[in-house]
């Protein structure tokens, strides 16, 4: 097996062709990977649902009409409707809408955060001290707990459940950036750097940063599927994305009072989230076998679970 | 060996310092105060708010409010809730009890479970067995467990009835009122963890399997059953007791969901219902009990090791 995918990060000058043919390479490399390729076969048609969503039902995820209230799935309403006569089938497709783009926000500020952070922390004791600590002591933290204490103070919306989803998984990355910067910096092309001048911005952001790439991208994978437990988590407990708004969840909550009447009504959001947290998992197992082999153990995977 | 558990003792006090410190800024940093949520949507006078903030103390620096705050909480004073009248140390107390039982019976049931599958899973590898469990452990670990909770309550209560869906018994009312309300809790909750420890155990006995040593038991002609029970296992044991301490500490944070899909009355519903209500005094109480028992189990994870792999009695 070649290894050009994991060397081909964008960069060094290479003209645009040979740029698309690396491009393609990679992509080859990383579907040939039956863990990722069955992991984006899943997780594509949720996305491409939630995106298309106009286009796949008429119905409005919100409009009430009594007069259809509780129905069984049916040609019509394929997921049946709720107690309100809601279409669910318009609010599990609009949920995806809701619970992809905050754990995707999520997701993104806290990769940001992580690489700021692990560097720092990886980079100078000092701020090592600081970070680690107070990482450490929010991962010690049981379950939900953390993120349930800021929802409780800043109230439910969904800025406040991307930030509190943060607050919880971002020192899991740190941890992640933090150990491959203090593995690299050790490594003699840094010396080399600061013996020619080169700032300790230059070499973090050109000698150090490709090197944390690999493993920060399989955290991430696992992040954004942890996420979106968190939210539909969050949201069960009505914590979470502020009702009406369909998220997952918070449909899975609506239908708790109609367990035993009408359970089609939990059924479908709950394998929507099964489907898209499963996919996500399959590609960071898929992922972490190409791009970081010496970590093919289970270890990391109890971090990604809520419990 | 006396110097090491010394050691993990004394690196155990910063670390409990800054997660309760934590816990303080959370609280009492974060905008929407205690302050506000005790006056709630009534309308009332600039006056009576402050009046409110120096009954709470609130008025001073925070650095005294601290320094007052933090001896208080390791004699257990965790303050007063207004919404149970009743000082907040007193009603975690009550509740932990269900929380402890449902903690403890996943774990047991998690254990039992995963790793007989986890080491015949490494000792025979691509049986059935192995194969099976590692194309469903994916499965288990992406399926929310509250959602995982209805379907069992959907089909082993509503359908089958076989037991109750909801609420709590204590041991005083016989074993089967106890034992039948937390069969579909403990495994709602153990699912995602049995095929967690069952990948875990099966990467580390493979791990140890691949030893030299083993290849040296393997040639003086001791029997397989002696190879991985005796050699193979005890050495795997070190970093499987790691992760059962980390399933205990999951399970804690899981109870807090599994309790409100089950209505059972422990911690993780009094947490839930009082972030809710804003209910303060509750939550910082639930986040103390909750993190120091969490700390307490890795202490006791630490030094096990001590116990089970003399090697690190001089690490």
């Amino acid at each position: 097996m070649d290894d050009t995918g994991v060397a081909s990060l964008p960069g060094t000058g290479a003209t645009a062709r040979s740029m698309s043919a690396r491009w393609y390479r990679a992509l080859r490399l990383v579907f040939r990977n039956r863990l990722f390729a069955v992991g984006v076969l899943i997780l594509l048609p949720l996305i491409v649902m939630a995106v298309g969503v106009s286009s796949l039902t008429s119905y409005d995820p919100t409009t009430i009409n009594t007069s259809i209230k509780l129905q069984a799935p049916s040609l019509n309403h394929p997921f049946g409707t709720d107690e309100y006569g809601r279409d669910l089938f318009a609010r599990v497709l609009h949920g995806s809408q809701i619970s992809l783009r905050v754990a995707a926000a999520a997701t993104i500020v806290m990769a940001v955060l992580g690489i700021v952070l692990g560097c720092l922390a990886g980079f100078y004791r000092v701020a090592d001290a600081v970070i680690s600590r107070i990482g450490d002591a929010l991962l010690n933290f049981p379950g939900l707990i953390v993120g349930i204490m800021v929802m409780a103070a800043l109230g439910q919306s969904e800025r406040n459940v991307v930030l509190s989803m943060v607050i919880m998984y971002t020192p899991r990355i740190v941890r992640v950036v933090r150990a491959s910067v203090i593995e690299v910096k050790t490594i003699d092309f840094v010396d080399a750097a600061r013996v020619i001048g080169a700032s300790d911005l230059r070499i973090l952001a050109s000698d150090i940063l490709p090197h944390t790439i690999a493993p920060l991208v399989v955290q991430v994978t696992f992040g954004f599927a942890w996420a979106i437990l968190v939210e539909s988590g969050l949201s069960f407990l009505g914590l979470g994305t502020p009702p009406p708004a369909p998220s997952w969840g918070n449909i899975i909550s609506d239908g708790r009072e109609f367990i035993r009447t009408a359970p089609w009504i939990m059924v479908f959001p709950g394998l929507m989230i099964s489907l898209a947290v499963m996919g996500l998992n399959l590609m960071g197992d898929g992922l972490r076998d190409i791009l970081d082999p010496r970590l093919r153990n289970a270890a990391r995977r109890i971090e990604t679970s809520v419990g | 060996m006396w110097t090491y558990i010394l050691r993990r003792l004394l690196a155990f006090i910063p670390t409990v310092f800054i997660s309760v410190t934590l816990i303080f800024v959370f609280t009492r940093l974060l905008p929407g105060n205690p302050v506000w949520a005790l006056i709630g949507d009534q309308s009332v006078s600039a006056d009576k708010i402050d009046e409110v903030v120096r009954q709470m103390g609130y008025d001073r620096p925070i650095w005294v409010q601290y320094l007052e705050w933090l001896p208080r909480i390791f004699v257990g004073d965790f303050g007063y809730s207004v919404f149970y009248k009743e000082a907040v140390f007193d009603v975690i107390v009550g509740r932990f009890p269900v929380t402890f039982n449902l903690a403890i019976l996943s774990l047991i049931v998690t254990v039992v479970v995963a790793v007989p599958i986890g080491i015949i899973a490494a000792t025979r590898q691509n049986s059935w067995i192995d194969n099976f469990s590692m194309a469903t452990t994916t499965i288990w670990i992406s399926l929310p467990s509250f959602w995982l909770g209805f379907l069992f309550i959907i089909f082993f209560s509503v359908v089958l009835r076989w037991f109750p869906s909801s609420g709590y018994r204590e041991m005083s009312f016989g074993f089967d009122a106890w034992f039948s309300r937390l069969v579909l809790p403990v495994l709602s909750l153990s699912l995602a963890h049995i095929a967690l420890l069952v990948r875990m155990t099966r990467s580390s006995m493979l791990d140890v399997l691949g030893n030299e040593y083993i290849v040296t038991a393997r040639a003086k002609g001791l029997s397989e059953h002696k190879v991985v029970y005796k050699h193979a296992l005890r050495n795997a044991f070190v970093s499987i007791i790691t992760v059962i301490g980390l399933i205990f500490a999951l399970n804690l944070g899981g109870s807090i969901i599994i309790e409100n899909v089950y209505a059972l009355p422990g911690l993780g519903q009094l947490v839930a219902t009082a972030a809710l209500r804003r209910d303060y005094a509750i939550i910082e109480g639930s986040m103390l009990y909750f993190i120091l028992v969490a700390l307490l189990v890795n202490l006791a994870i630490d030094i096990s090791y001590t116990l089970i792999n003399p090697r690190i009695r001089y690490g």
